[in-house]
């Protein structure tokens, strides 16, 4: 496509903008799409090697974070703060989505309005209602495992396929969640569990997040952007955006970026959706100054970059006599609680959690708390192969002090400043993620553990919040369709949208939004020029 | 990932994969082939290959059921590493040589040449005093050993890589959630 004739510029090929390209397409719009990184290669994914795990313990150029991976195509990204986050993201067509789990839950109504119900943060701009169509044209999109019918979710459409198994993990920990009469359900995946769409299903190999050959898990490269191509969508691979452009009147001119061998290039187009995470957008948008928007580009109030929210969470092991196999199957999670998701103030805090079960990866990512000596096989054999996992997911609500910057001296293979991230736990999530401890402790107690491993809180990843939806200009971002309030053809669609994190994976959240985001900008056509 | 990586070329790839894997024709070896290093093509001399080899074995030891970290091969995966890997050469010399220095220093006599127990006091002297060092150690010992078919076997553990045919598990049982069912709405209806 030249570039003179792109309607919608996408910048990053991940989650958000999958699906957003794929229903601009559908519907005639031309779009194309800059994605830094290229197309993943299958017989390169280490789930294909038995020692993959190495990935794991000592990094490799299929590690979960950029800062171990350094590949060229990813951007360095320096923490702070009381609770440094490990940061995890993949830079490639599908995104983050070629190593995510695929665990799929949706926010609950609730999660929407939490001003409103719990006096904290900010209501969304929209309601569980406005998304749920989305929701469910995604999961037809992608495929879901599960099964309808959960008490602790608005009711949904029957899942595409038949819930994964729960293997022997699971199964134990129903036992303890039945004996405690809690409430738990079958997880939803993304992850088919019979063939859909012309993708063969899981295998149950458990290793997902070092690469799924068959396409079982929902990665966009597999889903949204086959048919999003096959329609007419291009993706210039290995184009690394440094600025969106602005003309004179301040409206999105399109983005300069640096093409596979270093060179500049500039594409225009008529609109600009910027999907390149919780981190990569603000980074994008603080980069992008001009002499309109001398600060960066939507940050007119200074919101950009603030309000940092990567979900805290607790990585709980139960050690039990029976053998678990808790590695079997599929990498992400056979069974949740909401239980203790909605707010119950005498709790001591705002919001809630969820609490699902994990899986483990192999034996060697086992090992890291086993003394080495005359100890060693006893502790081993102790732990291997009878943990469950059973993982805290705290609701993260925005703070102001929480934040994505640009560093001041750390650059990336173009030159471009890299991104740091600021972040510290708040006094509701230290609560929160108390009362989770013991509430998850009561769980593998009742399902029979001999001893409850809780480690010191560690984070989800989950990147969140630094471009804000909101009514109100003075404390977001962009509104309620996902515009930039200071320009009218640019548009933030990814996690950075997010008002408050809510208790749950976000990705589903993101697809419905792209998937909603794509309709109200092709609902303005008309101003398009 | 390679920059030639073409959209063609993936999905010619995805393809390929798809049908192989869902036949179970392909099957990968489950471990990195071993081979043997000598002391010509090694960055570490022999002698320090015995220091190596001695410090493994105290991390991971041998009891009646399991082999030492040497018995499964564990310093030829090392000299692999390093053969791959070069620039963690510099870095394994240095903590065989602080191995060596302290033991001269402290007890009077080569690593090699001291008792269980006098071995184990050198290494838990380093891993006090040079954490970081010997973090390095006992990480690479722990990966060594349980990468290894041979301890695969021994803890029953099968690695089921992707692209092999996955383990047999029971299809979910939807009769487990008959109490849960049954609970009254949980969510917050707004």
């Amino acid at each position: 496509m030249n570039n003179e004739e792109i309607d919608v510029l996408v910048i990053g090929a991940g989650a958000a903008g999958a699906a957003l390209s794929w229903s601009l397409t559908e519907k005639g719009a031309k779009v194309v799409c800059l994605e830094q990184g290229g197309w993943i290669d299958p017989s390169t994914f280490p789930s294909l090697e038995p020692d993959y795990e190495t990935q794991l313990t000592r990094g490799g150029n299929f590690s979960l974070s950029p800062n171990f991976r350094k590949r060229s195509e990813d951007y360095p990204v320096t923490t702070d703060g009381e609770n440094p986050p490990f940061v995890m993201m993949f830079n490639a067509v599908g995104g983050s989505t070629i190593h995510w789990q695929g665990i799929f839950p949706r926010f609950h109504p609730s999660d929407f309005k939490v001003k409103t119900l719990d006096g904290v943060a900010d209501d969304w701009p929209i309601s569980y209602w406005d998304l749920e169509p989305y929701y469910d044209l995604n999961d037809k999109m992608i495929g879901v495992s599960g099964v309808a019918g959960d008490p602790a979710n608005p009711p949904r459409s029957p899942r595409q396929t038949p819930p994964l198994p729960l293997g022997k993990m699971g199964n134990t920990l129903v036992k303890g969640f039945e004996k405690l009469g809690w409430h738990w359900w079958v997880t939803d995946h993304g992850i088919i569990s019979k063939a859909y769409k012309n993708r063969s299903p899981c295998m149950l190999h458990g290793k997902c997040m070092f690469g799924c050959p068959m396409g079982a898990k929902a990665t966009t490269d597999r889903t949204y952007w086959p048919l999003a191509i096959e329609k007419g969508a291009e993706i210039r691979t290995w184009s690394r955006v440094k600025e969106v452009t602005v003309d004179k009147n301040g409206k999105a001119k399109g983005a300069i970026y640096f093409d596979k061998d270093g060179n500049t290039q500039e594409a225009k187009a008529k609109v600009v959706v910027v999907c390149c995470n919780g981190i990569g957008t603000p980074r994008l948008l603080l980069n992008s100054k001009s002499s309109l928007f001398p600060d960066g580009l939507g940050n007119t109030n200074g919101l950009v970059g603030k309000n940092f929210m990567v979900h805290p969470g607790l990585s709980i092991k139960g050690i039990f006599d029976d053998v678990m196999d808790g590695h079997l199957g599929p990498m992400g999670s056979p069974l949740f609680s909401h239980e203790f998701y909605e707010t119950d103030k005498s709790r001591g805090f705002d919001r809630g959690y969820m609490l699902y079960g994990e899986r483990t990866f192999g034996p060697l990512s086992q090992t890291g708390s086993i003394p080495w000596g005359d100890k060693h096989h006893e502790a081993f054999s102790e732990i291997f192969p009878h943990q469950v996992g059973l993982t805290v997911l705290a609701d993260d609500l925005p703070e102001v002090t929480n934040t994505v910057e640009l560093d001041k001296e750390v650059v990336d293979s173009n030159g471009i400043a890299a991104a740091k991230v600021t972040y510290s736990l708040s006094e509701n999530s230290k609560s929160m993620l108390a009362h989770a401890s013991q509430k998850a402790t009561e769980v593998l107690e009742a399902a029979g553990a001999k001893k409850v491993i809780v480690p010191a809180p560690g984070n989800m990843a989950h990147l969140m919040g630094t471009a804000r939806m909101g009514i109100n200009e003075q404390n977001s971002v962009v509104d309620k369709n996902n515009k930039v309030h200071s320009v009218s053809n640019l548009f933030v669609v990814d996690g950075s949208s997010f008002t408050t994190g809510a208790g749950v994976n976000p990705t589903s959240t993101i697809m419905a939004l792209a998937l909603r985001a794509a309709d109200k900008i092709w609902g303005k056509r008309s101003e398009w020029k | 990932m390679n920059n030639k990586w073409s959209r063609r070329r993936f999905t010619k790839a995805v393809i390929s994969a798809q049908v192989l894997v869902a036949s179970g024709v392909l099957t990968l070896p489950l471990a990195c082939v071993e081979t043997k290093k000598t002391e010509g093509d090694s960055s570490i001399n022999y002698s320090q290959q015995e220091t190596l080899k001695n410090a493994m074995d105290e991390i991971i030891p041998a009891n009646e059921k399991m082999p030492s970290a040497s018995e499964i091969e564990g310093v030829n995966y090392i000299l692999k590493i390093l053969a791959e890997l070069p620039d963690l050469s510099p870095l394994f010399i240095s903590i065989i040589n602080k191995i060596e220095a302290q033991s001269l220093e402290l007890l009077n006599s080569s690593f090699s040449n001291l008792t269980k127990g006098k071995r184990i006091h050198i290494l838990t002297n380093i891993e006090q005093t040079e954490p970081e060092l010997f973090k390095v150690l006992k990480d690479f010992t722990y990966e060594s050993y349980y990468t290894s078919e041979k301890v695969y076997e021994l803890i029953k553990y099968e690695p089921h890589p992707t692209g092999t045919l996955g383990p047999k598990m029971k299809p979910f049982d939807e009769k487990l959630l008959d109490r849960v069912k049954n609970i009254p709405p949980m969510y917050t209806k707004i």
